[in-house]
């Protein structure tokens, strides 16, 4: 059983720390936890290509077979871990925020969770023409301020020990041996923001998150091409915090380069589509719910680093995520 | 935070599951004591309930009308009851259910009646354990499409529901701690929380087999006798896992928590290839936990008011209680043609209980009159579960 007492002991010196500030940069923590600690905002940016990802916009060219026509549908994803790596590679950890509570749960390592919404606002993904969910900066501190950084690392998706708590809310994970709730183990922020309702980021039927949720529509089949993450392979008693998965299907991602100065992260979904011939289905649904007996999902796998049968995990393709100047 | 308990402590010792009539009960610190009406003999062990979702009256009458209720689906389509009918013990006679938009579910649409007392609450997921988890599924999944609320239409669908009188009492009714429980932010909870108590409160436990164990020996005809010990026999096997009070060993109430893992077993309906295959996407438990020794796993189903649930297995794939006896006396089913050709009583991961028997016509007509004395009559015409909104409109039309 996990305890995570200590954990969130420590999460509340940081918050007591950096809650609070405003400033976009300052060497200076304000006392507590993190001192010297580097206030910092990463964007993120869904791209098609080198076009912008847009709602219900359409894009050429996606995918094998000289490529389709294919439309924005969806492009949301958790992430955790976020941290630098400095020249000599070291990594240094990014404590986030929880200044946007619908969008970040503050800490750092695997208890620093953002959902990132890159539904831009035009009309197409969410059925209107605005998006109230829209998300795309993470933002934190971290102790850079002296450092060369080379790169920006952070991982997609729920960590384990958040990914099968309930996602409804208000019901905490209760320890099968004393009876008690486990610490912590109740949905905040992005966690309960994504199951309430129609959430579209919680995966019910295998009670976890849906890590990223990226989607294509496909005019010429009028289907979505589903690109939906989630771990697979578990076992174990969700409700008492004993579920663990064999394949957990989170990304860990290396953006080679990244200055926080003038990039943004890139995701490209043409990029992680681009092994995929998007008007056919190899088998499950539609594209790619993180089956590992749907073939669809091998080249997404290999493209996002993950392992998969028959597939080769260290590949070289192009990135799915890099580091491109901001505008 | 505040301490609470999921699961109460096991101090009841009474063990007699399936004796029946005794009224005589150990102390079980209040675990037998509620206030609601949970509309059977007392003898059955209360259910288990998630602490915050504690049953009530007006959340379960909330809940039924959410049940009845087309609106509470992306297209105006379909409600809870489209799959799970009252007259067919809350199912719906088809081999497979169809949802909203047409698509077809994978698996056979199976009875909710006495859901609260399993410890899963699908044919072959091992992970949703909570009504309040699995409602969600049908609700907003997305594969299949079953009720089809999704984001894009999920607050047209409430604002459907806000629309109607009835709901604005029913709401206040449900949840009296909160403001506003149909407009506020906690509106989809509520809706949540109120179909599971719904469904949690569906109970039955009224057959002719229950009036037999309660003591009246003349509520069984001599063959549904014959056919009783035939099913708890070492030659049929049937009661290992079709067991105790609710007739499967999926079980859990509030005297004990079980220990071992919730029982999936394999029967050996299908070998695809030699290899064991089931056809996809109906895996099994294998489906969530990947490992090939649960390909081919599914709950035990309860047998409560089976001869009103058919076709049956997963995939609605075995048209009567004649045929599923037929296919356990061979050991599993051998099918021979096209698309699923395989003998599955080769099936390396089939239950070490499926094994061939001999059995004669008459031993299953004898076995089906059984089976058919575990139907709850008054269940299928219940009031406390029927349409509401047909009420109205009697009451609405009368002079």
């Amino acid at each position: 059983m996990r305890i995570v007492l200590p954990a969130l002991l420590g999460l509340g010196v940081v918050l007591t720390g950096c809650g609070g500030s405003s400033s976009s940069s300052s060497d200076n923590g304000s006392g507590g936890g993190q001192p010297g600690a580097t206030q910092v905002s990463i964007p993120f940016r869904a791209m098609v290509g080198n076009e912008p990802f847009e709602c219900g916009r359409t894009y050429a060219g996606i995918g094998l077979n000289g490529g389709n026509n294919a439309v924005g549908n969806d492009a949301r994803l958790f992430i955790h871990n976020v941290r630098f790596v400095t020249n000599d590679d070291r990594e240094i950890p990014v404590t986030l925020d929880d200044q946007v509570a619908d969008h970040q749960k503050a800490g750092a390592g695997e208890e620093g969770i953002a959902l990132i919404d890159l539904r831009d606002k035009s009309l197409g993904c969410t059925g209107e023409d605005a998006n109230p969910d829209y998300y795309d900066t993470v933002t934190g501190r971290a102790d850079i301020a002296d450092e060369n950084i080379r790169a920006l690392r952070f991982s997609v998706g729920v960590p384990e020990k958040y990914n099968h708590i309930d996602a409804q809310g208000g019901q905490p994970q209760i320890d099968a041996d004393s009876g008690e709730p486990i610490p912590g183990s109740e949905a905040t922020g992005p966690l309960i923001a994504s199951g309430m309702g129609a959430g579209g980021m919680h995966w019910s039927w295998a009670m976890g998150y849906v890590h990223a949720r990226l989607e294509m529509q496909v005019p010429a089949s009028s289907n979505v091409f589903y690109i939906h993450l989630g771990s697979t392979a578990c076992e174990g008693e969700a409700v008492n915090g004993e579920r663990t998965c064999a394949n957990g299907n989170r990304p860990d991602v290396e953006v080679d380069g990244f200055d926080l100065r003038q990039h943004v992260v890139r995701m490209d979904l043409a990029s992680l589509l681009s092994g995929n011939d998007i008007t056919v289905n190899q088998g499950g649904p539609f594209g790619c719910m993180s089956s590992d007996v749907d073939l669809d999902c091998l080249p997404i796998f290999e493209r996002l680093g993950l392992p998969f049968p028959g597939g080769d995990p260290d590949g070289d393709f192009a990135p799915v995520f890099s580091a491109v100047d901001a505008d | 935070m505040i301490p609470t308990r999921l699961f109460l402590p096991a101090l009841c010792l009474l063990l007699a599951a399936c004796g029946g009539g005794s009224s005589t009960r150990v102390d079980d610190q209040n675990a037998s004591a509620s206030d609601f009406n949970w509309n059977m003999p007392g003898w059955v062990p209360l259910p288990m309930e998630p602490a915050n979702n504690r049953i009530t009256e007006e959340k379960f009458q909330l809940g039924r009308h959410l049940f009845y209720d087309t609106d509470l689906s992306g297209n105006g389509t379909i409600s809870c009851e489209s799959c799970h009918q009252q007259d067919k013990a809350f199912t719906d006679g088809r081999v497979r259910p169809v949802g909203a938009t047409g698509e077809v579910h994978p698996r056979n649409a199976q009875s909710i009646a006495n859901a609260a007392w399993l410890r899963t609450l699908t044919w072959g997921n091992p992970a949703l354990t909570e009504i309040e988890q699995q409602i969600v599924v049908p609700l907003f999944g997305i594969d299949p499409v079953e009720h089809g609320i999704n984001e894009a239409n999920q607050d047209m669908v409430l604002a459907r529901l806000q629309e109607k009188p009835e709901y604005q009492s029913l709401f206040a009714a449900a949840y009296p701690e909160q403001d506003d429980p149909l407009f506020g932010e906690l509106a989809w909870q509520n809706i949540v929380r109120s179909l599971s108590s719904f469904v949690r409160g569906i109970t039955s436990f009224r057959s002719d087999f229950d009036r037999y164990n309660a003591g009246e020996v003349g509520a069984l005809s001599a063959s549904a006798k014959r056919g009783m010990n035939l099913f708890n026999s070492e030659r049929l096997e049937c009661f290992h896992c079709h067991e105790g009070y609710t007739l499967t060993a999926s079980v859990r109430d509030r005297r004990i928590t079980p220990t071992v893992p919730a029982p999936f077993n394999n029967t050996g309906l299908y070998n695809i290839d030699g290899i064991s295959g089931y056809p996809a996407p109906n895996t099994g438990k294998y489906e969530l936990s990947g490992n090939p020794a649960d390909m081919g796993r599914f709950r035990p189903q309860s047998l409560r008011n089976v001869a009103l649930t058919a076709p049956y297995n997963h995939d609605g794939s075995t048209a009567t209680l004649r045929d599923v006896i037929r296919n356990y006396a061979a050991g599993g089913r051998n099918i021979t043609t096209p698309p699923h050709v395989g003998d599955g009583r080769m099936n390396v991961n089939k239950d070490p209980f499926i094994v061939s028997f001999t059995i004669s016509e008459a031993e299953i007509d004898d076995v089906v009159a059984f089976l058919e004395s575990l139907t709850d009559h008054e269940l299928i015409d219940d009031p406390r579960y029927s349409n509401p909104w047909l009420e109205v409109t009697v009451q609405d039309t009368a002079p």
